[in-house]
């Protein structure tokens, strides 16, 4: 009965694995890309400084105020993110004029106020947001897409741990050079090494995802119909103290007194984000934010003031509620906006496990039936060639493909209209390309092709940034700038690691 | 996030590489008390690896090892970070252990190692 049930789990777990594996590799890479995604952004960006945080916030606020009054006194919406960390190390200001559809936004200097000019790029952001937007979809088929790909996800590591029979004493088990043996191995170390994370991040993926996943739940307390998905959401993100514009002028009230206040009321602890309404107006607002970000629990104190007077008119704590107090925990573990260098490095590592995890079962997936079909001397079905040479586009291709938009950022003209997403249209083109180079190469030649495409395409990155800017590595080596010094080693050291896979793949028979 | 002295980063850091020790001891102990591992074990230790006391002994203190690591980690974040930082870490060092377990099984039966490579090869009748 046990052996049924472990074959069955076993069964569903290859077929979902195989299903989705390709989507879900896509997720895992550029979710991976997300842990360090300012870092991507500040490398995109060569024209900004290099960022200084924490900053008082007084004065940085002040200089944001008199930008935005120079440049969108009429705005109905200012937005002011101060630099306090790594996860918006610039002061960044946006604003929505009246009747505007997409909101504008500008990287200051925090002392003078000055707007910074950088080139049109979408940065680590865009990467980033791939994770669960995709591309070229529309929303809602991306969102279904990712949805069921994460629900995949969880069951799949439900069912490898029921199905790895001797999930303790092959523990610490790696045995190479022995065929599928060794690609088994290399599967369930990298699982078992990173399961934790691999838990928590599809657990929490699937919280992300739970107002589409289960929206029968809100239906069954406020009924069906748009009305009642308002009125649900009303109650869960309650405005505060909202108004609309009255229409007469008045001028803003100090937003230094505002943070003096704000700070007194928490203690000292850093004031993130400013959100004004109506600036201008008598019935301003004034929401004053706490840092999201400052522990696993991703949620934070919120203010409400008078934009004129300074009253203080609402306010919501931190912790509202243990269910909510749960689930801002799961999304804060999922995003680990939190996390300080060390601990960002090991999310990175465990991030790229799963990719290594996804990689190494699609492979073994078709290492078990290409050695079935040498030893049965039966020629290999169609499915699994198929198999054989999506494998390679995707697993190699993918990171070949993030080079290519890395090299577009530093190639493309910077007036270029459209640039940024030129950048991503390069990436696909790329993959595209890529896509068509395996399926006319056949699978062991396509992957050593692939292969050392990407270790050129990462470890020429350092060699474009010197000879494309003046924010090269020695320049960043002396001038203690750790994140393009980091991005530039770190992609010579995956180049390299890649040549080395390579170079041993041309030596075998 | 405050930045830190350096005094206390320097602290950090020790305590972090203090705590990634113990794990790393802990878990390699934890394998050579494992039959497919022990198999492999120096001649140092074959010795001792042949008795079941012993064994526990080894297994207990590779546990004892992983939750020092775990208090270390708890004393220098708090609670909440401390036991993230030690899951964190519990990955590469379970890697480390077994790529050295993975080179050291090579070095023997690159040596020859006749009947410790036939013990492991039947797999693990390992009793955890």
């Amino acid at each position: 009965m046990k052996g049924a049930f472990r074959q069955s789990m076993a069964w569903l777990h290859t077929w979902l694995g195989l299903l989705l594996g390709w989507v879900l590799y896509f997720m895992f890479v550029t979710g991976t890309a997300g842990y360090l995604d300012t870092e991507i952004d500040r490398w995109m960006r060569p024209e900004l400084p290099v960022a200084q945080y924490p900053l008082p916030a007084g004065g940085t606020a002040a200089a944001a105020i008199s930008h935005l009054q120079s440049v969108a006194p009429d705005a109905r919406r200012w937005g002011i993110q101060l630099p306090i960390d790594r996860n918006e190390p610039y002061l960044h200001v946006t604003w929505q004029a009246s009747g505007a559809s997409a909101p504008a936004s500008a990287w200051l200097d925090p002392h003078t106020g000055a707007s910074l000019q950088a080139r049109d790029t979408g940065g680590g952001q865009w990467l980033y947001q791939m994770h669960w937007r995709l591309h070229y979809l529309p929303e809602l088929a991306a969102e279904w897409i990712v949805s069921v790909a994460t629900l995949v996800l969880w069951l799949a590591l439900l069912t490898g741990i029921v199905a790895h029979r001797r999930i303790l004493a092959d523990f610490f088990t790696f045995r190479p050079r022995k065929g599928q043996r060794s690609w088994l191995d290399g599967h369930n170390l990298a699982s078992v090494a990173s399961l934790p994370f691999q838990l928590m991040i599809s657990y929490s993926g699937l919280v992300f995802l739970m107002f589409s996943l289960v929206p029968m739940i809100a239906t069954a307390w406020y009924g069906p119909g748009t009305q009642a998905v308002r009125t649900f959401y009303g109650e869960l993100f309650p405005p505060m103290a909202a108004a609309k514009p009255s229409g007469e002028r008045a001028p803003l009230v100090s937003i230094e007194q505002i943070i003096r206040d704000a700070r007194q009321r928490w203690q000292g602890e850093p004031v993130a984000v400013i959100d004004i309404q109506h600036p201008g107006d008598a019935n301003a607002r004034i929401s004053v934010f706490g840092n999201f970000a400052e522990g696993p629990v991703r949620s934070t104190n919120t203010l409400v003031y008078d934009g004129v007077s300074g009253a203080l008119l609402a306010q919501r704590p931190a912790r509202q509620s243990a269910p909510r107090a749960s689930r801002d925990l799961m999304l804060g573990l999922h995003e680990g906006l939190f996390a300080a260098p060390v601990l960002r490095a090991l999310y990175v590592l465990s991030g790229l496990l799963g990719c290594v995890m996804i990689a190494t079962g699609l492979v073994l997936w078709t290492v078990k039936r290409r050695e079935r079909a040498v030893r049965g001397r039966h020629a290999a079905q169609a499915g699994l060639r198929l198999v054989e040479r999506l494998n390679v586009a995707v697993v190699m291709g993918l990171p070949v493909a993030i080079a290519a938009y890395f090299w577009a950022n530093r190639l493309l003209p910077l007036e270029m209209a459209q640039r940024a997403q030129m950048e991503v249209h390069a990436m696909f083109l790329v993959w595209l390309l890529l896509f068509v180079h395996a399926a006319w190469t056949p699978a062991r030649k396509a992957w050593k092709v692939q292969a050392w495409l990407a270790a050129a395409g990462c470890a020429g990155l350092p060699l474009l940034n010197a000879a494309t800017t003046d924010r090269h590595l020695a320049h960043s080596l002396l001038a203690g700038d750790g994140v393009m010094a980091g991005f530039d080693l770190g992609m010579l050291a995956l180049g390299t690691c890649i040549a080395a896979a390579a170079w041993r793949w041309g030596n075998k028979p | 996030m405050h930045c830190r002295s350096s005094l206390a980063l320097g602290e950090q850091a020790v305590m972090l590489s203090l705590a990634t020790v113990f794990l790393l001891l802990g878990l390699a102990a934890l394998s050579f008390a494992m039959d497919r591992h022990a198999a492999d074990a120096p001649q140092a230790m074959a010795g001792m690896l042949a008795h079941p006391v012993w064994r526990r002994v080894l297994r207990w203190s590779g546990v004892a090892g992983i939750m020092a690591a775990l208090w270390l980690c708890a004393k220098e974040q708090g609670a909440a970070r401390g036991v993230l930082m030690w899951v964190g870490l519990l990955t590469p060092c379970t890697l480390l252990v077994a790529c050295a377990q993975s080179a050291l099984r090579r070095q023997v039966v690159r040596a020859g190692g006749g009947y410790s490579s036939i013990r492991s090869d039947q797999g693990a009748h390992s009793g955890q």
